[in-house]
């Protein structure tokens, strides 16, 4: 059938090829919107990954001084360029780095990690001691009252410990590229009554 | 009753339809189930490796224990060679190293690293 409108002549259209052209599109759709979840939920799982591998490397980080804790029962981290190496150990192991701290795979975090910001916190008393390290690993000291010391991603200091934060380079979807950022911040508790 | 011109040409692209989109959302499914898998074992070595830093070492039960876990997380052919086993003093490192594989097709090589606190 041949239709008319304005004078022009319009093309015919074959019985099923709307069908066809629909189900392309609508699956297209489909599957950019399921590629697009998938890497939500990889990168969901790699930032919960990153966050306990920094606590737990806060946690390796994290050795008290044994003998001060015997004089004083203080807890006190022992020698903050040793934790900051401690640290920097574990995490290299912890999230799977080679020596130039990149990962082996680069599909996700496509740039070598970055630690940018160490500090350690030593409470006594109402006292709190602040040796924080830039990503050079130069260290300044502060010293701050409890209760008005907050790490830097916001969260209070109420004790001993160590906060680390890190910067790395994720590719997501299409091979788009961002800076990510992320920082833990870990206390050194005493359990028990003693 | 005639039937109407078009219903024959449809039918195809509407199952084909359905089945491609089937096989999109079940690769779908069967990648979130194998990240949530993959993220179990994550949850498993890090609690093993908070027990560690407290014993200092892996001990046998623990082992046990840990092996009982990560085959109810799916995991096969498990082995813990490079954990550390004897006890270590305050403050040195400690290491769990979990290899295996999930579903018997992906490897996973999980190592964490910490330091006793025993």
């Amino acid at each position: 059938m041949k239709l008319m409108k304005k004078g022009c002549l319009l093309q015919s259209t074959e019985s099923g090829q709307i069908g066809w052209t629909v189900s392309f599109w609508f699956l297209l759709f489909l599957g950019i919107l399921l590629c697009a979840l998938l890497q939500m939920d990889v990168i969901r799982s790699s930032a919960r990954y990153m966050e306990d591998a920094l606590a737990a490397s806060n946690l390796a980080a994290a050795v008290i001084d044994i003998e001060e804790y015997g004089i004083s029962h203080q807890i006190q981290i022992d020698e903050p360029y040793m934790a900051r190496e401690r640290c920097m150990t574990a995490m290299k192991a912890n999230l799977g780095l080679d020596d130039n701290w990149e990962c082996a795979n680069k599909n996700l975090i496509s740039g070598p990690v970055h630690v940018v910001k160490f500090t350690v916190y030593n409470v006594s008393g109402n006292d709190v001691a602040i040796y924080s390290f830039d990503e050079s690993g130069a260290m300044c000291t502060d010293r701050g009252t409890l209760g008005q010391v907050k790490a830097p991603n916001g969260i209070p200091v109420e004790s001993t410990g160590i906060y680390s934060e890190i910067s790395y380079r994720i590719k997501g979807f299409l091979g788009l590229e961002a800076d990510a950022r992320k920082g833990k911040l870990v206390d050194v508790v005493k359990s028990g009554n003693d | 009753m005639k039937k109407e011109t078009g219903n024959v040409g449809d039918f195809p692209a509407v199952c084909i339809c359905i089945l491609l989109m089937t096989v999109l959302l079940v690769a779908y499914m069967d990648n979130v189930y194998l990240l949530e898998e993959k993220t179990e074992v994550n949850q498993i070595a890090r609690k093993y490796i908070l027990r560690m830093e407290t014993a200092g070492y892996l001990s046998e039960a623990d082992s046990i224990g840990l092996c009982r876990e990560l085959e109810e997380a799916g995991v096969t052919e498990i082995s813990l060679d490079g954990s550390t086993l004897e006890r270590a003093g305050y403050g040195e490192a400690i290491e769990l190293r979990i290899r295996g594989k999930l579903r018997g097709i992906y490897e996973i090589d999980e190592k964490r690293v910490s330091t006793a606190k025993y």
